[in-house]
């Protein structure tokens, strides 16, 4: 008599995997990385965000191959990291700049055993590494629709406050909304263009990939924050790369945590930390360091233990 | 239509419904070698009462139970027991069974076994009747029916919740009993009614049997029967099903952890259970057959099939036309929680909800956690089962204690779920067992 095979139960599996995960992180990404395109031309953008996607599979492939652990470069989440690092960088920098950013993205990752294991998010790491090692590159941005450079609201805001913002807009606030709605304004590829990064986050909503507590604890901490210490709400929310941090960056599964409440907690110190980023350190924009700080608490955040449905307190006698 | 689930956690899994949802119950005459395994409840297994060559009937009681939390065994056809041995066992892999050659003839008990059952208003004796005719819960838990009917004297219980949510894939057999035993189940109800009094009873029924759902409220508008009854609708949801969740979903009560639904004053039963009882009640007839599903993407012809219990898997296969394609894996019960069978050898037990043939291999490539949550989302018991993979893996079994590893009812969902296709249960059964070896130890 033939003998069938003996597996424990559940007999069945989801379709949903790793690689079908990834893949639907990049597929949110690819709105707002069409308007940063049309914005700043696709010269400046599309050359840049192939190099970095490329860079990071191929050292993803090389770092497993020296560290011998499973070959799993084609997974998806090397493609994802690289994605991210192109979309947070300024468009037109040279493109060596975002080679080694994603190198250096795969490799904190792959020093701490791989993906799964790495305490921060790769892709700020490697636009961490790329502000610190090459601020010049990195803070050269171009303006929309043309090829001279500008500075960013935020840069005009850290200097002149919010009077040197409107003054751009001639006093009017429709027309400043409207425009760091759409994106026209200086800033990093994937961040500018809102409507895009909304239909990303739906997206990730729709199909359950994340759940709604970081992006909009996040956001709404920014908001309030922003509006205690003195700045227009709105224009905060729209300006840097709050809503891309708080959207793909902040969510990443690894680097944040579990539980519910943790992710709570998680989302309002991220704002929490842009916000105060952009009003007390030397730096206009706080996005990257606030995310990779939280990062630091995740593994705090998530070292709880979850009472059980009909869990009853324990008498202590 | 407004349908009731319970929370937190769970989640719609493919249900496979359709090969056999539309199929009548079919009547199977079984082959000519039953197997009769002592053990087929939760409890003690039974003992044997007959001997080798020696001529039973059917309805014969051939081994019995061993104190109160064990469960009588009947012979379901007549001929002759050509031994009792070890023999291949769907869920313990071997098991001590009887084995009774058929001799086609069904001759029945010229008097009934159990006796006729004297009609009172004393529950003592309802119970013992039940225990005599050998019920156990028909869904699959096969917990002695006899015991749940029994609620210790400090519980008040209120509540009768009839379990009709099949919740598992491919399973419709508890559907079509609905459809098709319309007048047993809510017999069933009635006779227990008159022994417990419940405040309420409710019939739960998920979405997707809207038909089934449809008839028993039609049912109960056209015939006098029990007022207290209602039907709900349930959403569909895995695992509704589970006592816990089901209880959950109808009266938004949460059981204590550790504790028996009798602690929130409820008691759960499925169709097919109340069904054996309105037959044992009215026609004396102890529990000798079963209604289940065979299906799957590899047999022939999936059907629904009442038939002895003891019959052999090979015989049912051949029933159901054998296979278009070898299957894989042969699973006893759902797809998510059943258990794999080695051969074609083993009998159907009275908790076959269903076979499922299988013929694809889920992949076992394990990769790394990715943290990404789904199985705390979706956990029914609320704990975080990627702790008991981590914990498991540095070997630190005991410390799974902290985390309620023993709240989790094995429902599976968090393997299902996994995106690293990390099999989680596995490593919470394994850590269960580490524990208890730990603690027999000490």
């Amino acid at each position: 008599m033939k003998n069938y095979v003996i597996t424990a139960s559940p007999h069945i599996r989801s379709k949903i995997n790793t690689v079908f995960l990834m893949n639907t992180v990049s597929i949110s990404l690819i709105p707002a990385t069409i308007g940063g395109i049309v914005i700043f031309g696709w010269l400046n953008t599309l050359p840049l965000i192939l190099v970095s996607i490329v860079s990071a599979i191929v050292s993803e492939a090389i770092l497993q191959k020296i560290l011998r652990i499973p070959l799993t470069y084609l997974d998806g989440s090397a493609l994802v990291t690289g994605f991210l690092l192109a979309l947070c960088c300024p468009p037109g920098i040279p493109l060596w700049l975002p080679a080694i950013g994603s190198f250096f993205a795969i490799f904190s990752k792959q020093v701490f055993g791989g993906l799964g294991h790495n305490p921060f998010n790769p892709a700020l790491i490697g636009r961490a590494f790329l502000v610190l090692s090459f601020p010049a590159h990195m803070t050269s941005w171009l303006k929309p629709f043309d090829t001279v450079t500008t500075s960013t609201p935020l840069a005009v805001f850290a200097e002149n406050g919010m009077e040197g913002v409107m003054s751009i807009f001639q006093g009017s606030l429709p027309a400043m909304y409207q425009t760091m709605l759409l994106g026209i304004r200086g800033g990093c590829i994937g961040e500018v263009f809102i409507p895009g990064l909304l239909i990303g986050l739906i997206v990730l909503l729709v199909s359950k990939t994340i759940q709604w507590y970081i992006p909009t604890i996040y956001v709404a901490t920014v908001f309030v924050f922003s509006w205690l210490f003195g700045m227009d709400p709105i224009f905060s929310i729209l300006s840097g790369g709050v809503m891309f941090g708080a959207f793909f960056m902040a969510t990443d599964y690894v680097t944040s945590p579990m539980l519910p409440s943790s992710k709570i907690i998680y989302g309002f110190g991220c704002g929490f930390l842009n916000v105060l980023i952009r009003f007390f350190a030397n730096m206009p924009e706080g996005t990257t360091f606030a995310i990779l700080l939280m990062n630091v608490i995740t593994p705090l955040l998530d070292n709880r233990i979850k009472h059980p449905i009909g869990y009853v307190k324990e008498k202590s006698s | 239509m407004k349908t009731k689930t319970f929370h937190p956690g769970g989640m719609h899994v493919p249900d496979h419904k359709d090969q056999t949802k539309d199929l009548t119950i079919i009547d199977m005459n079984p082959g000519k070698d039953l197997l009769f395994p002592l053990s087929q409840h939760v409890g003690i297994p039974a003992e044997p009462i007959v001997e080798k060559d020696q001529q039973v009937l059917v309805g014969q009681l051939i081994a019995k139970a061993q104190g109160d939390f064990s469960s009588n065994i009947h012979a379901s056809v007549s001929g002759i027991v050509k031994d009792i041995k070890e023999y291949p066992h769907p869920i313990t892999g071997l098991g001590t069974a009887i084995h009774i050659e058929n001799d086609f003839q069904y001759t029945p008990l010229p008097t009934p076994e159990p006796p006729v059952f004297e009609q009172n208003n004393d529950l003592g004796s309802f119970v013992s009747f039940i225990q005599d005719c050998g019920i156990v819960g028909m869904g699959g838990a096969t917990f002695p029916t006899h015991l749940k009917l029994n609620p210790p004297p400090d519980a008040s219980v209120d509540t009768y919740i009839i379990n009709g949510a099949e919740c598992e894939p491919y399973l419709t057999c508890d559907h079509r009993l609905m459809l098709e035993n319309t007048k047993e189940l809510f017999d069933g109800i009635q006779i227990v009614q008159s022994y417990l009094h419940f405040k309420e009873i409710i019939i739960g029924i998920e979405s997707n049997k809207m038909d089934a759902i449809e008839h028993l409220l039609s049912y109960i508008k056209e015939h006098p029967i029990e007022p207290r009854i209602r039907v709900v609708p349930l959403e569909k949801k895995y695992p509704q099903g589970a006592e816990k969740s089901l209880i959950n979903a109808l009266t938004k009560r949460i059981v204590p952890v550790g504790k028996l639904p009798f602690a929130v004053g409820c008691i759960v039963q499925n169709v097919g259970t109340l069904i054996a009882i309105s037959n044992a009640y009215r026609h004396n007839t102890p529990l000798i057959h079963r209604v289940f599903t065979a299906s799957g993407d590899c047999l022939k012809d999936p059907k629904n099939i009442r038939a002895p219990i003891g019959t052999l898997l090979s015989d049912i296969i051949e029933f159901c036309g054998g296979f278009i394609e070898e299957p894989k894996e042969l699973v006893f019960g759902g797809p998510m929680m059943g258990i794999n069978q080695r051969s074609q050898d083993v009998p159907i037990l009275k908790g076959t909800s269903g076979i499922i043939f299988l013929s694809k291999l889920e992949p076992l490539n394990e990769s790394s956690c990715i943290r990404c949550g789904r199985c705390i989302q979706n956990c029914p018991s609320g704990l975080m089962p990627y702790r008991f993979v981590e914990l498991a893996k540095r070997n630190n079994h005991f410390q799974a204690n902290r985390y309620y590893v023993s709240s989790c009812i094995e429902c599976g969902l968090c393997t299902y779920n996994c995106p690293a296709r990390i099999p989680i249960l596995n490593y919470i059964r394994v850590t269960k067992q580490e524990i208890k070896r730990k603690r027999s130890g000490q």
